[in-house]
């Protein structure tokens, strides 16, 4: 009987321990890995609006870019130097330093962005779905990895071309590309974007990236390369089709601005916000709220002609006011303002922009299209009488861009690009035309060098 | 108590009890007997009746009939058994016990003694072995408190003769020879003996013995006699936790256990508190140790389910040696917990009750409203200067005139001077109060948060059982106001212990079932979009605004204030704002917004236990934690949004988040326990598997709520929402040898493998082993004759730790969600997923290796104990994020890699004297670790990491301890022009004109690299550490006559504090009330004030608010804990009350502290990372606890 005993106790003891392989292996229950996820369309298609997701954040069009493209512009100033730590306030007075939080959390949210595109692209190929919808999946992300590449670039110059995905161990080895491999890769992937994204979605899947969107980003990419004929090409297409008037068209700011974003045909491509306690808002105060001085509108009113429609949502703002251009209703803190990318506006002032570069003196139809911008703000037209060479054609067009695309994270680009800094910041040194690149990531490069731009 | 855990231990040792009994040493039998008949019914002897007929059969088989039919038993020396073989006949009916055994010894020489159920046979010539003259013996055993002993064995010492006193104490024993000595044992007593002389009345009184050699040592799946452990366990047992107000067990163990940090680094009521044991070893896994109820490893590290009152024991197994049985968990060490277990015997019941007040223990000196307004004018006009200074310096670059400006300017003219700059706005509203008008609104927010609340706990609890089943059983009431008003925590919990034994098996049961009830208020933290913090706003906020306004509705003043604010300016436009900081009214923060917590647990194990062999033992059990809760959230729309003119109603919300956490444990184990001669032989073999389960359900309402008074979310409309799960799994096997020699050279070595669901596919298992020796110096020969050592022993171990707190995925890449907006009219949100970490198959456990020794010694009987550790502790393969490339996507990646050490020394006096009547005892613990980081991840790279605010740095860093502040350091503020120019300070960029630029009564940096610039990335320094340098605690109990005094301090040395929140109450702003100090500040040469106190200006110059040592502060500290005063009323005079005891008592709880700290609590850290620990961001006070309370046994 005891012997009987033991025999049980030892079977069952044997039992459990043959069966705990299996009791160990858990698995996750209410999320996928990403062995079971990017195996069919749903799995793609999520993975696929993660990406789109990446540029909502804080990190990228939610807070930041409006700090690295507009603060440290013209357009807005930081007086608060205490405000998170001052790191606003230092983008603000050219005084930041390679541990600026808020310049590392960019770098950070961007390689994100391209991370997310990097495995809907490289997992795509595996995947058995209706052939057509696979290449509109994929020419999104290259869309978007695009995208993050042109901010990557123009933010920082030089940087690492990260295409798959990649270990730690692989990423310690990476060294920076040239900008002009990194252009060349953003033609790359907007071409084929170009090549299988449609000319617009349904409504309800309106926001996603069409090929008017790459095409308009290619262009812009030309435009900071100097290729002005190239740009002039393709922009001419959507120049047309704006002009038509059916999908896209020039609309006046103030039907876009601020509740409009998504539903007006100004809009070719923006990173899209919805309030409501769904945890897919932006704060009011990452659109430009001035609190402490923080985000005081320093755009002079006088720039604007008389009857600018542009004029009123660009007005210096009280103590915890907003910008008219994004003063949007709120709940709570929560809004939905959504942050364009790229409009039918810009598309004409490109389109004016690469044709006056690409000839002698502005032509009749580059003053065609910056005075189809103008038209809809409401001001006078302009002709080669009042604009007599291409430098004032030039003049024109950049404070056109100036006013038009205000606080669309855009300006301190322009300025860089344009080599306006050292007419708008005298005492600013040449070497702030790009960030820091984040201390922290040079630390973790087995070689570093080559890794900071210089100055820093 | 002690009488418990020989029970226990006696279970151990004799694992066949009846059979084993018989052949036992009659001095044996009674102690055991004394535990078995503490409180014995009286008369069943004589009322038992007994039949009895038997054929031809043996006096042993007629005793075991005896045994089965009644409630009698037997106990027999080995001399007796020869004389019971004998066989008889009989046939008799309805007989007492008397009249049975008279007939059945009849012609033998055999005697018996029946005390009530138990029978003790003993043979004639025993007693008459002598010549001497005999005589009856009498008396009455006490303890020191007076009371009657029960149970207590009197034996004729050399010989088997005694008795056991009876309920009262009281005691006879006849025929004592005159040259006889008395023994009185009892067990967790000092045993008397006593020369009978020609006394017949021998009255003694038992004193309570501190190294008992019987007290034992839950050592993790067992006990151990507490003189045969050789590994570094403290302990605190149920008498040094009673009396205490505490709500939470942790609580009781501070100051108390060498080597064991106890952190109450909250003081709201139901706060878990965090235990450190020997420093941290861990830098990204967690940092606390594993507990374990009743021998089932949990889950959880909150034990404010518990009622202290229920506990019996706690122990800490401080080395890797002891921890090393529990594996992959016991890095951080292991907290062992034992509740109270039911004795056999008469039910007692035990009533204790506590009722008391809480006050917070000191407030905080802030400046008054006059003092306030005065500091918000200067900073405001020393703004308006700068602002002017840089103002006309770039006119002046730019060939303009200087415009011509005063600090009598008025706002109008401030702001078109400068540009709009709000910040130089003068808020009209301090006014009055620079004009010095009496009688204006001056308000002391601590005041309003603050309160005097009540606390009471009251338990009930019995105890009891028979031979075969015991009991204990507890109901508990236990009611705490928060210090803070509408915060409180209510508890109702009760408890089953249940052991039955029968034969071969045991079977027993531990049921815990609780409830707890909480509001909760929001107090940690500093003000935020949604409110924030209500104590850092008390302090913050201004004292020129009242709580409510005349109509008795909160106050929202300060809110909207800047927003309300408007200027016209000298063209005629209009500028709002004045560059207040936006705050709510904290008492409104802390009274309108809900915040409920409801919790039911279930803790309990149930275990069978089956004696396969004599020594062998098998035993399976089965644990389980059921943990249910559910936060109820509202935020009423009467809390209005931020910073907005005219204070608009916010839109309500709420939320509503439950959670079912189910951790269960299987547990089989084999023991085999034998003593042959000197050898005694201790083996374990056990296999366990463990699972845990976390279900979470989350709503969210943004909007809809038809009501503030209906705050349940279908009174709103729900937006959002989650349910999550999640597991972990755990597979071990255990081994354990123990083997000792004559009780004088000891030796202990386990192996345990442990198998988790957390780590990699590649690296599942893990194994431990440990082995440790002890020595017993004092018993050998050479020390016989130093006759003042009572007890010596030398202890060595080394050991092998795990610790395996990483995300229950963390091997795995998996995905989170991350929706988007698609849609133009009709946008919704579309739901994505993307990796939110790199997978790492490799994955595996961060283990520690600890070499300890130790030194146990008792000195004159106790007058002096010592005990003594030594170790040293490394931990490798440390579970880290390492930081990565974050061109992958990521940041940081969970890797085996990196090592730190952590090396100490502990100490422990004591001492037990007694002068007369007064009984004095007291101890003393020392202890000091030294933490060392040895290596990190590729390249040795340091570990920055930010507080609570972006430029609040904390480094990790090879060569030094986990986590030291990483701040530039202040040298106090400059005197004057010629001072800053002279030394290296901060420079505006150029193109600010200076503005910024470090000006007279700006802080002096140290130029830490010596470059001659202020930088702050090179200048930055290890400015110190939250670890201390050593900690110290002291204990001390007074005894006289019905009175007992006693008294717990503890104490830290060398930690440094984070006071974050000084960036905001100690920032001479002018946006925010101050520390009262900031009337210090610098005025102007002349007038430079203490030296440290910046400039006051509403935009601090010269990186006045970067995170610096102006922010840290020596956290240096010693706490009186308690202080309790108690009297037990004398037995005789509570008797007819049918009390057995009664002991009332006054106890002070936190009523002293002696700090340089100038927050609540030095104890404090809001961040749990033990990398960026110490910070003080706003955090609950700690209370002074004042109650009267009352033990009552029946």
């Amino acid at each position: 009987m005891k012997k009987l005993n033991i025999y049980l106790i030892l079977l069952s003891f044997s039992l459990i321990t043959s069966s705990c392989e299996k009791f160990l292996d858990l698995q996750p229950i209410d999320s996928p890995t990403e062995t079971n996820f990017y195996v069919d369309e749903k799995g793609l298609q999520g993975g696929l609006t993660a990406c789109y997701d990446a540029f909502q954040q804080t990190g990228i069009y939610g807070a930041n870019l409006c700090a690295l493209g507009e603060v440290r512009g013209d357009n807005v100033m930081d007086n608060n130097p205490g405000g998170n730590a001052g790191v606003t306030y230092q983008i603000e007075t050219f005084s930041e330093k390679p541990d600026n939080t808020l310049v590392q959390s960019t770098w950070l949210a961007i390689y994100n962005a391209i991370y997310r595109s990097n495995i809907v692209i490289q997992k795509a190929s595996g995947v058995g779905m209706d052939e057509t919808r696979k290449k509109q999946i994929v020419g999104q992300a290259q869309f978007l990895r695009a995208l993050s590449y042109f901010n990557l670039v123009r933010i920082w110059g030089k940087a690492p071309l990260v295409l798959t995905t990649q270990s730690s161990e692989e990423a310690r080895k990476n060294k920076r590309n040239e900008i002009t491999d990194i252009y060349k890769q953003i033609e790359a992937d907007l071409n084929a974007a170009i090549g299988s994204l449609p000319a617009s979605w349904p409504d309800a899947e309106r926001g996603k990236a069409t090929s008017y969107a790459s095409s308009a980003l290619l262009a812009k990419v030309y435009l900071y390369q100097k290729k002005y004929s190239q740009a002039a090409t393709i922009l001419q297409q959507i120049v047309t089709v704006i002009n038509d008037g059916k999908t896209l068209s020039l609309v006046p700011q103030t039907t876009t601005f601020p509740n409009g974003m998504k539903t007006s045909k100004d809009i070719i491509f923006s990173i899209q916000y919805l309030s409501g306690g769904i945890g897919e808002s932006v704060s009011q105060n990452n659109r430009y709220r001035n609190q402490d001085n923080g985000n005081m509108i320093t755009l002079p009113q006088t720039l604007f002609e008389a009857g600018d429609n542009r004029k009123a949502l660009l007005a210096p703002t009280g103590n915890g006011a907003r910008p008219g251009k994004f003063d949007g209703p709120q709940v709570n803190n929560e809004t939905s303002i959504d942050m364009p990318v790229l409009r039918c506006a810009e598309v004409m002032l490109m389109y004016a922009e690469a044709l006056n570069e690409s000839a002698t003196f502005p032509s009749a139809d580059a003053f065609a299209a910056i005075n189809a911008v103008r038209k809809n703000a409401g001001i006078s037209e302009i002709n080669s009488t009042s604009v007599t060479t291409k430098t004032d054609f030039t003049t024109a067009l950049m404070k056109e861009r100036r006013l038009e695309l205000a606080l669309e994270c855009d300006r301190w680009f322009d300025i860089a690009r344009t080599g306006q800094m050292s007419t708008i910041f005298p005492l600013v040194p040449a070497n702030k035309l790009l960030y820091p690149i984040p201390q922290t990531e040079i630390d973790n490069m087995t070689d570093k060098t080559d890794w900071q731009n210089t100055g820093y | 108590m002690k009488k418990t855990w020989f029970l226990t231990d006696y279970r151990y040792l004799f694992p066949c009890v009846e059979k084993f009994f018989r052949i036992m040493r009659i001095s044996i039998f009674l102690i055991v007997f004394a535990c078995l008949q503490t409180f014995a019914v009286s008369n069943y002897a004589q009322s038992k009746k007994i039949d009895m007929k038997i054929e031809q059969a043996s006096i042993v088989k007629v005793l075991e009939r005896i045994e089965r039919e009644s409630e009698f038993f037997f106990f027999y020396n080995s001399n007796v058994v020869d004389r019971l073989d004998k066989s008889i006949s009989l046939d008799l009916k309805d007989k007492t016990i008397n009249e049975l055994l008279d007939v059945i010894f009849k012609g033998t020489d055999v005697e018996y003694t029946i005390n009530n159920r138990q029978i003790i046979l003993s043979t004639k010539d025993q007693g008459n072995s002598t010549n001497q003259q005999q005589k009856s013996v009498s008396g009455k055993i006490t303890d020191s408190s007076g009371g009657g002993l029960p149970g207590v064995s009197v034996i004729v010492k050399g010989t088997t003769t005694g008795n056991i006193t009876d309920m009262d104490g009281n005691y006879t024993l006849p025929k004592v020879p005159e040259n006889a000595t008395l023994q009185f044992s009892f067990v967790g007593m000092k045993t008397e003996e006593i020369v009978v002389g020609n006394q017949t009345t021998i009255n003694v009184t038992l004193e309570d013995e501190t190294v008992g050699i019987e007290e034992v040592s839950v050592v993790g799946y067992g006990v151990q006699k507490k003189r045969d452990v050789t590994t570094s366990v403290v302990g605190v047992k149920a008498k040094d936790l009673a009396g205490l107000p505490v709500n939470n067990v942790a609580e009781a163990m501070v100051g108390k256990m060498t080597g064991v940090q106890v952190l109450q680094s909250s003081g709201r009521p139901g706060e878990s508190l965090n235990i450190k044991v020997r420093g941290v070893g861990t830098i990204t896994a967690g940092s606390e140790p594993l507990y374990v109820i009743d021998g089932v490893p949990t889950n959880g590290t909150n034990l404010n389910s518990f009622n202290t009152n229920d506990i019996e024991s706690i122990e800490v197994l401080k080395d890797a040696s002891s921890a090393a049985i529990y594996g992959s968990r016991g890095s951080n060490g292991v907290i062992l917990i034992t509740t109270k277990q039911g004795s056999k015997g008469k039910t007692t019941i035990n009533v204790s009750s506590y009722a008391g007040i809480q006050q917070i223990s000191h407030k905080i000196e802030m400046l008054d409203a006059y003092q306030y307004s005065q500091m918000t004018l200067e900073a405001r006009n020393n703004t308006y200067t700068d602002q002017m200074g840089a103002t006309n310096r770039k006119r002046a670059a730019n060939g303009l005139e200087p415009i011509a400006f005063s600090i009598n300017d008025d706002n109008g003219i401030r702001l078109s001077n400068t540009g709009n700059n709000t910040n130089v706005v003068v808020p009209q509203e301090i006014l009055p109060y620079i004009q010095g008008q009496q009688g204006l609104t001056n308000t002391d927010w601590q005041n309003e948060i603050y309160r005097t609340a009540k606390i009471q706990n009251h338990t009930i609890q019995a105890t009891g059982g028979n031979e075969s089943t015991r009991y204990f059983a507890s109901l508990e009431y236990f009611d705490q106001e928060g210090i803070i008003v509408n915060s409180n925590f209510k508890r109702y919990s009760g408890r089953i212990n249940l052991n039955s034994e029968k034969g071969i098996f045991n079977f027993g049961i531990n049921f815990n079932p609780s409830f707890i009830k909480e509001n909760l208020v929001n107090s940690d933290g500093t003000f935020s979009a949604n409110g924030g913090g209500v104590v850092a706003s008390a302090l913050h906020y201004s004292p020129i605004w009242p709580v409510y306004n005349p109509d008795g509705s909160f106050s929202f003043a300060e809110n909207s204030w800047s927003g309300n604010t408007v200027t016209t300016l000298p063209s005629g436009a209009k500028v709002s704002g004045n560059a207040a900081t936006q705050a709510w009214n904290p008492v409104a923060l802390a009274m309108l917004q809900k915040d409920e917590m409801n919790t039911a647990r279930i803790v309990g194990n149930l275990f069978t236990e089956v004696a396969l062999l004599k020594d062998l033992k098998y035993k399976i059990s089965v644990g389980f934690d059921l943990l249910n809760s559910r936060e109820d959230k509202f935020r009423p729309s009467t809390l209005p949004q931020s910073n907005t003119a005219g204070n608009p109603e916010s839109v309500a919300t709420g939320s509503s988040a439950t959670s079912y956490e189910l951790n269960w444990l299987l547990e089989q184990t084999l023991n085999y326990k034998k003593k042959i001669k000197d050898h005694s032989l201790d083996v374990l073999l056990g296999w366990s598997i463990q699972k845990d389960e976390h279900r979470s359900n989350y709503a969210f309402a943004s909007k809809g709520f038809i009501s503030n008074q209906i705050t349940t979310l279908n009174a709103g409309i729900v937006t959002d929402g989650n349910s999550k799960v999640s597991q972990w799994s755990l597979a071990s096997g255990i081994a354990r040898l123990q083997y000792n020699y004559k009780g004088r050279y000891m030796l202990t070595t386990s192996l345990r493998a442990d198998g988790a669901s957390r780590f990699g596919a590649n690296n599942k298992w893990g194994y431990f082993p440990s082995a440790s020796a002890g020595w017993r110096m004092s018993d050998e020969e050479f020390m016989k004759g130093l006759t003042f050592i009572s007890d010596l022993k030398l202890r060595a171990s080394y050991g092998l730790t795990g610790n395996f707190k990483i995300p229950n995925y963390g091997a795995l890449g998996s995905l989170a969600y991350n929706a988007y907006i698609f849609g133009g009219a009709n946008p919704s949100s579309v739901n994505g997923a993307a990796p939110n970490s790199l997978p790492n198959p490799d994955l595996s456990w961060e283990k520690t290796a600890q070499v300890n020794l130790g030194i146990d010694g008792n000195f004159y009987d106790s007058k002096l104990t010592v005990s003594a550790d030594l170790y040293n502790s490394n931990t490798f393969d440390l579970l880290l994020n390492v930081p990565i490339p974050m061109t992958t996507g990521n940041r940081s990646e969970l890797r085996n890699i990196g090592k730190v050490n952590n090396k100490g020394i502990e100490l422990n006096v004591g001492t037990k004297q007694k002068f007369g009547k007064l009984e004095w005892s007291a101890s003393a613990n020392y202890s000091k670790n030294i933490n060392e980081v040895k290596e990190l991840g590729p390249g040795n790279a340091d570990i920055i990491t930010t507080g609570s605010v972006g430029n609040a740095y904390f480094l990790t860093r090879v060569g030094q301890p986990i986590g030291s502040y990483f701040l530039p350091k202040v040298l106090g503020v400059f005197k004057n022009q010629a001072e800053i120019d002279a030394y290296p300070h901060y420079i505006d960029a150029a193109s600010n004109y200076d503005l910024a630029t470090s000006k007279p009564g700006d802080f002096k940096f140290e130029d830490f690299d010596k470059d001659g610039k202020i930088d702050f990335n090179k200048d930055r320094q290890i400015v110190g550490n939250y670890m201390p340098k050593f900690t110290y605690g002291f204990s001390t109990e007074f005894r006289y006559r019905n009175f007992d005094l006693s008294a717990s301090l503890q104490g830290v040395y060398g930690n440094k504090i984070l006071n974050l929140g000084r960036r905001y109450f100690y920032n001479h702003e002018g946006n925010m009330n101050n520390y009262a100090g900031a009337l210090n500040h610098f005025v102007s040469e002349s007038q430079p004030g203490s030296g440290w106190n910046v400039r006051p200006n509403r935009v601090g110059k010269g990186q006045n608010g970067i995170t610096s040592t102006w922010h840290l502060e020596d956290g240096s500290y010693l706490r009186v804990k308690n202080i309790i005063l108690g009297y037990t009323l004398p037995p005789e005079k509570i008797r007819k009350y049918y009390m057995s005891n009664l002991r009332i008592y006054v106890s002070v709880q936190n009523p002293f502290l002696f700090t340089k700290y100038q927050g609540y609590n030095p104890e404090v850290s809001n961040r749990n990372s033990v990398t960026s620990s110490g910070e003080d961001y706003g955090v609950y006070p700690t209370a002074k606890t004042t109650s009267i309370g009352v033990n009552i046994s029946f």
